[in-house]
C-alpha cells in the first residue's frame, strides 16, 4: 500500500478513519523510511505541545479576568487604557517572575558558583550578552584557538548595518548556539536555541559554518549583507569596536 | 444583562488558559498573546448573541481570538517604521534562561518563519489539538487547504527545528 503524506500526516493527528488505520500501520511497521517520517511528524506535535503546555498551569493575569468580569460595552477609546494596561500589567508580572527566579534559580546557582556571571540577560523585551559571551563576542576572532566556553562561528555586516556574530555557548550541561547582533553598547541575542552536541566538538573555524543549524542559518541569510566576514575584515571589525567607522566616527 | 450572563463569563474564565496558550503559539511575547486574547474577550462579550448556545464556546472564542490576531497584526504592520525587528521574547528577568525557555525561543523563531496561515493551522491542530474539520471551520476554508497549509507548515518546521545538528546544505529558505 502506498501511504501519502497527507495520510501519515491524518495518522500523527488520529484524522483516519477507523478502517484505514490499520492498513497505514501495517504499511508503516514495513516500511523503515515511513517510519522515521512518523517519527518525525510525532516527535514536532510534541515539541510544540511540551513549548506551549506550560502556559495553562500558569496563573491568569487580573487584567484578563477583569476584561471578562468588565463592562460588555466596548468602543474604540477602550483600546488605548488597554495598552497602558498592559504596560503595568507586564511590569508586575515581570516582578514576580524576577523574584521568583531570583528565588529558585539565582539563590542556589549563587551558592554553587559565586560570582560567575550570566552569559545571557533577560532585560525588558530584549537579551543581551553578558559575562563571558559578551567578552567573547567583542573580543575574540573565530580564527582564534577556541578557549573557554565560547565558540565563534559567523561574522557579519547586516543590512541594517550593525555586526553580527553567530556563536555557541556551553551552559547549564548543555550548549546553546545562537546570533547576536551589535546594537549600541551591548550585544543583542536574536536567535538562540539548543543544541545537542557538546561545544568541545563544535571545533574551529571551518567547522563552525557547519553547526549553523536551519533555524540559525535563515536568520543569518535574512539578514546577512553579502558574504561573511575573512579573518582580516573580522580583525579589523574588532579593532573598530565593532562599530561601523562610516557610520558612527567615535 | 441577561440571567445566561453570569454563567457565560465563568465559562470564559475557565477557558482563558487554553485562549493564551493558543494566543502564545501565535505571537511572539506573552505580553502581546495576553493583550490579543484581552481584545478577544472584550470583543466576545459585545456580541454574546452571536454564540449559538450548544455549539462549542472553545471553538467560537479561538476564532475570535484569530481575528483579535490578525487585526493586531495589520496595525502593527502599519505601524512597521515604529516596530522595527525585534527578535526576542521576554520571559523572564535576571539570570540565564533556562534550556527549557531556549527550546521555546527556537520553537517561537520558527513558528515565525511560517505565513501567518500555516501558523495558525499548526496552532489549532498541534497545539490546541482541534480536529481537522473544527479548524478548517474555524479558518473558513475547505478541509482540503486547511491539511495542505498544515502540511507545509510542518515540513518547514521539521527543516528549521532539527534536533540533531548535523552538517548539512543550505535550506532553500522562504523569504
Amino acid at each position: 500500500m502506498n501511504i501519502s503524506d497527507a495520510q501519515l500526516a491524518a495518522f500523527v493527528d488520529g484524522e483516519l478513519p477507523a478502517e484505514d488505520r490499520a492498513a497505514v500501520a501495517a504499511a508503516i511497521a514495513a516500511d523503515p523510511e515511513l517510519a522515521r517520517s512518523l517519527a518525525a511528524q510525532r516527535a514536532l506535535r510534541e515539541r510544540l505541545r511540551q513549548a506551549f503546555d506550560p502556559t495553562l498551569n500558569e496563573p491568569v493575569p487580573q487584567r484578563l479576568l477583569d476584561a471578562v468580569q468588565g463592562s460588555p460595552i466596548v468602543d474604540f477609546d477602550v483600546a488605548k487604557p488597554r495598552r497602558r494596561r498592559t504596560l503595568l500589567a507586564a511590569t508586575a508580572w515581570m516582578a514576580v517572575a524576577a523574584s521568583l527566579v531570583l528565588a529558585v534559580l539565582v539563590f542556589p546557582r549563587l551558592l554553587q558558583r559565586v560570582g560567575r556571571e550570566p552569559d545571557i540577560v533577560v532585560a525588558g523585551s530584549n537579551r543581551i550578552a553578558g559575562g563571558e559571551l559578551a567578552r567573547a563576542l567583542s573580543l575574540r576572532l573565530a580564527s582564534e584557538p577556541a578557549s573557554g566556553r565560547v565558540q565563534l562561528g559567523l561574522s557579519f555586516l547586516a543590512k541594517s548595518g550593525e555586526y553580527c556574530r553567530t556563536f555557541a555557548v556551553a551552559q547549564n550541561g548543555g550548549t546553546a548556539a545562537g546570533l547576536a547582533c551589535r546594537e549600541q553598547e551591548s550585544w543583542r541575542i536574536h536567535v538562540l536555541e539548543p543544541v545537542s552536541r557538546p561545544a568541545g566538538e563544535l571545533g574551529g573555524y571551518r567547522q563552525a559554518a557547519s553547526v549553523l543549524s536551519p533555524l540559525l542559518l535563515q536568520a543569518v541569510e535574512t539578514r546577512i549583507a553579502g558574504e561573511p566576514l575573512d579573518a582580516a575584515g573580522e580583525a579589523s571589525a574588532r579593532g573598530s569596536g565593532w562599530r561601523r567607522t562610516s557610520q558612527a566616527p567615535k | 444583562m441577561n440571567p445566561t450572563d453570569a454563567k457565560f463569563r465563568e465559562e470564559l474564565v475557565s477557558l482563558l488558559p487554553k485562549l493564551r496558550r493558543f494566543a502564545r503559539a501565535l505571537t511572539r511575547h506573552p505580553a502581546d498573546a495576553d493583550d490579543v486574547v484581552q481584545l478577544a474577550v472584550e470583543r466576545a462579550l459585545t456580541r454574546t448573541e452571536q454564540w449559538r448556545p450548544g455549539s462549542s464556546l472553545l471553538n467560537w472564542m479561538l476564532g475570535i481570538v484569530r481575528n483579535a490576531w490578525i487585526d493586531e497584526l495589520r496595525v502593527r504592520k502599519r505601524r512597521s517604521e515604529v516596530f522595527v525587528a525585534d527578535d526576542n521574547a521576554a520571559l523572564q528577568v535576571g539570570e540565564s534562561p533556562t534550556d527549557r525557555d531556549i527550546e521555546l525561543w527556537s520553537i517561537q523563531r520558527g513558528l515565525e518563519c511560517l505565513p501567518d496561515e500555516q501558523r495558525l493551522a499548526i496552532a489549532l491542530v498541534l497545539v490546541e489539538g482541534l480536529s481537522y474539520a473544527e479548524a478548517a471551520e474555524l479558518m473558513g476554508v475547505p478541509i482540503g487547504t486547511l491539511t495542505s497549509r498544515l502540511a507545509r507548515g510542518r515540513s518547514t518546521l521539521e527543516s528549521l527545528l532539527v534536533e540533531d545538528h548535523a552538517p548539512r546544505r543550505m535550506p532553500e529558505v522562504n523569504r
